[in-house]
């Protein structure tokens, strides 16, 4: 019981106070029930700080397991390659977001990324991608879709 | 003194008040100034290194021009040329500029960066970026440079400049974006830092020393008015009074006092709680005739009023016994009963001297409260002025103060043989002095009481035989008498020291008489025959003072060897009132004195009338104002025996 307490206490001390962590959940939640309008959302991922950031969101629950996941947030070619791996096989069809700007660019299968540039928040979607995963965002969403890179 | 102290509480209290203010005040201005000039210094460093960046900015875009062609994109998709560029960037990057990069706006109207001096997580060429800011589009807009704050999609930067870079022919084709870091700034604020802290320490003192003033203020209002509120019937209560008479002297007011009498009855008839209700609307009455008096509860039902001067002020004694009928003619309900207080008052005006303090007057008036309980006629007694200035003879200090000095006198009274009406003896009356007045002589019943039972009265015993003996030598056919309580002999001290004295004085002692007055009743005849047969040893006589009055008895005429009977003034005086049952009775105590060989001495003898119906009676000694009043003994000598004759 104390130790819960405690460990509750030092991860909202984290993330508490933390406007990029602010930004980055309220970001994600926003995102994700945009592209899946769900009550529950499942997100898999290997980055630790949005493993810190969104253990608090009461919107996107994570799994560790990819084959149960609505979407994949990966930032690394190894990490896509891996859960590829993990999902053959299996009927799940996670959308993916990419944590980085070179993942987003040379894979196709990630229909959002997700990343910081300069101390900034980093969104962007294609057209192309978005289409194709019939993928529709509101209009907040509109400046940061392109056409292409 | 007693003024001096109230003055310099008075005086303490505001310059304590002044002194909080004036550093209150002085410290807010100060931490104001500090914090002013911090603010202005440290703008003036951020001023400073804005128009640094905005030269750097300059010097970077002529070299980036220069080396780029104008920014030609074709040569900065180059890879390996571009990272030349961008080391060359990373060159400028000093502990001021958190980012160098430079953007172009793409036909999309979307930036995308283009340059980048960000060894770490370096952006790849035409990445795009979303600044959340508009200041970047509208910078490509104008051509002018912009400079942007901090915002929340931006942490770590203090200020963006946004330096628009032009081609050739003058077009904005990209920008140049100079990020100065926020560490840095807060690094060059650190400068001030210790005093910003000093600042904020001044402040937070103002701030504490604004709440301990308000918190001192509430205190007293509250506690202090709690504290010195009576709870039984909402008056104030002595601490109050403690604390007027600290602060105020009673020049400005009238003082009363107020005593309910027999309270008790209501409190037995109606129980405690109703009692307490009364006195409640009691002290609301009060208030309601006098809304500005200070009513104190001093003790169960007795009240200590303050009236200001200005409230009363002319004709205050009618003001006083109107306020006392009305008190004594209000109703209180009691349930469905109701009821009327009887009260006694005793009123003072405003004391012309500043020694007459709030004990003082209570004290005066307690005094004058017994007289009007006494008499069951009177309710109100409104005191003089006049009477206030004899209180100080009460004061023990003042007296022990007389004593000291030997401002003691004595006159004397003489005892008159009604057949030859010559002088036969002499009563020595204690007096003191008046310091301010030397003529001025104080009769003893204003000071006995404050001394009385004390070391002082030793000493005034002496002062008074010292003068009689003296008298006595230098007068050899005079014989005097002092007076003594029977109380004092129970003195062993005082005992002692009329002893010596008469040793001393052994060849006067025989023409001195002791008076004594049964001031208490005498336990033990034998004890008290013994001591006066000490003063008898000596020669010296006894008489016992005011027979015939309080606890004198024929059992004393029996048991102790009196030399004089001296008849009591409410005695005698029956002569007049009740010649017929008073008559008898002085002469049968004139013959049995006669059988004893004991004098005997009518005292308060007033007029011829007196003095004849004694001397029927067979009374042949007399004392009074018919024959002399007290005087110096010289007066009566030259002539003794020019007294009234009585026939």
């Amino acid at each position: 019981m104390v130790r819960s307490v405690v460990f509750w206490m030092l991860a909202l001390l984290c993330v508490w106070g933390d406007p990029k962590a602010e930004i980055t959940r309220e970001v994600f939640e926003k995102l994700l029930h945009t592209i899946k309008p769900k009550d529950r959302i499942t997100l898999f991922t290997y980055d630790t700080y949005l493993n810190e950031v969104l253990v608090e969101s009461k919107m996107i629950r994570l799994t560790d397991d990819p084959t149960k996941a609505d979407f994949v947030a990966l930032k690394r070619v190894e990490e896509f390659e891996a859960v590829k791996r993990a999902l053959k096989g299996s009927n799940a069809r996670p959308l993916w977001v990419a944590l980085d700007y070179k993942l987003f660019k040379y894979n196709e299968e990630f229909v959002a990324a997700f990343y910081w540039r300069k101390s900034r928040k980093q969104l962007l979607f294609l057209t192309p991608r978005l289409k194709r995963e019939g993928v529709k965002l509101t209009p907040d969403f509109d400046r940061y879709i392109l056409d292409s890179l | 003194m007693k003024i001096d102290h109230i003055r310099m509480n008075r005086w303490m209290d505001r310059f304590k008040t002044y002194i909080a203010i004036i550093v209150i005040a002085f410290l807010a201005i100060l931490s104001f100034l500090i914090h002013t000039s911090i603010e202005k210094s440290n703008q003036q460093i951020k001023n400073i290194e804005l128009q640094q960046a905005y030269a750097y900015a300059q010097k970077i875009e002529t070299l980036l021009k220069d080396r780029t062609d104008d920014m030609n994109l074709s040569k900065l998709s180059n890879e390996e040329f571009r990272q030349k560029i961008n080391k060359m960037l990373n060159a400028f990057m000093t502990e001021e500029y958190r980012y160098i990069f430079a953007l172009r706006k793409r036909s999309d109207k979307n930036l995308h960066i283009i340059l980048d001096g960000s060894l770490e997580e370096q952006s790849e060429f035409d990445e795009p970026f979303f600044p959340e800011d508009d200041a970047f589009l509208e910078s490509f807009r104008t051509g002018k440079p912009m400079l942007t704050k901090y915002n929340n999609g931006s942490e770590g930067i203090w200020r963006s400049l946004i330096y628009p870079i032009r081609n050739h022919a003058g077009e904005v084709t990209s920008a140049l974006v100079l990020e100065l870091s926020e560490s840095y700034m807060l690094k060059m604020e650190s400068v001030s830092h210790s005093f910003r802290h000093l600042s904020l320490i001044m402040w937070w003192t103002v701030a504490i020393l604004v709440a301990i003033t308000l918190a001192v203020g509430v205190y007293y209002i509250v506690w202090y008015r709690g504290r010195f509120t009576d709870k039984v019937s909402g008056a104030k209560n002595n601490a109050y009074l403690k604390y007027f008479s600290q602060k105020h002297t009673l020049k400005e007011f009238f003082s009363v006092m107020i005593d309910i009498d027999a309270f008790k009855t209501i409190n037995d008839r109606f129980g405690l709680e109703s009692g307490n209700a009364v006195l409640r609307k009691f002290v609301k009455k009060i208030k309601e005739e006098f809304p500005e008096s200070i009513v104190v509860r001093t003790v169960g039902t007795e009240f200590f009023v303050l009236i200001p001067k200005r409230v009363v002020g002319e004709g205050w004694k009618n003001h006083i016994e109107l306020f006392a009928s009305k008190l004594n003619k209000h109703n209180y309900a009691i349930g469905e009963e109701k009821i009327q207080l009887s009260v006694s008052i005793t009123a003072a005006p405003p004391p012309e001297t500043d020694e007459i303090d709030v004990e003082k007057m209570q004290r005066i008036l307690d005094e004058k409260m017994l007289v009007v309980k006494s008499n069951k006629w009177m309710k109100v007694c409104v005191i003089n002025n006049l009477d206030l200035s004899t209180l100080r003879y009460r004061d023990f200090d003042f007296v022990k103060t007389i004593l000291e000095q030997g401002n003691v006198t004595c006159e004397y009274q003489p005892i008159i043989d009604m057949k030859s009406s010559c002088s036969v003896k002499y009563e020595a009356l204690a007096r003191f002095i008046d310091p301010d007045d030397p003529q001025k002589l104080i009769s003893p019943y204003r000071f006995m009481p404050t001394i009385k039972g004390t070391s002082q009265y030793i000493k005034l015993t002496k002062l008074v035989l010292d003068q009689v003996f003296e008298k006595l030598r230098l007068y050899e056919d005079v014989h005097l008498s002092v007076n003594l309580d029977y109380s004092d002999l129970n003195n062993e001290d005082l005992v002692n020291m009329i002893v010596e004295e008469l040793k001393k004085n052994q060849k006067e002692a025989n023409r001195l008489t002791f008076e004594i007055i049964e001031d208490e009743q005498i336990q033990d005849c034998d004890v008290f025959a013994e001591i006066i047969g000490r003063f008898q040893s000596y020669g010296a006589s006894i008489a016992i003072d005011d027979f015939g009055s309080g606890y004198s008895s024929y059992l004393y005429l029996i048991k102790i060897k009196w030399d004089v009977i001296k008849i009591d003034g409410s005695l005698v005086k029956e002569i007049i009132d009740n010649p017929e049952t008073a008559e008898p009775v002085l002469a049968s105590i004139a013959q049995i004195a006669s059988q004893n060989g004991t004098m005997v001495v009518a005292e308060f003898v007033e007029n011829e009338t007196i003095a004849m119906r004694l001397k029927k009676c067979g009374i042949r000694y007399a004392q009074g104002y018919y024959f002399a009043k007290p005087a110096k003994l010289e007066v009566f000598l030259d002539n003794p025996c020019a007294f009234p004759a009585v026939h």
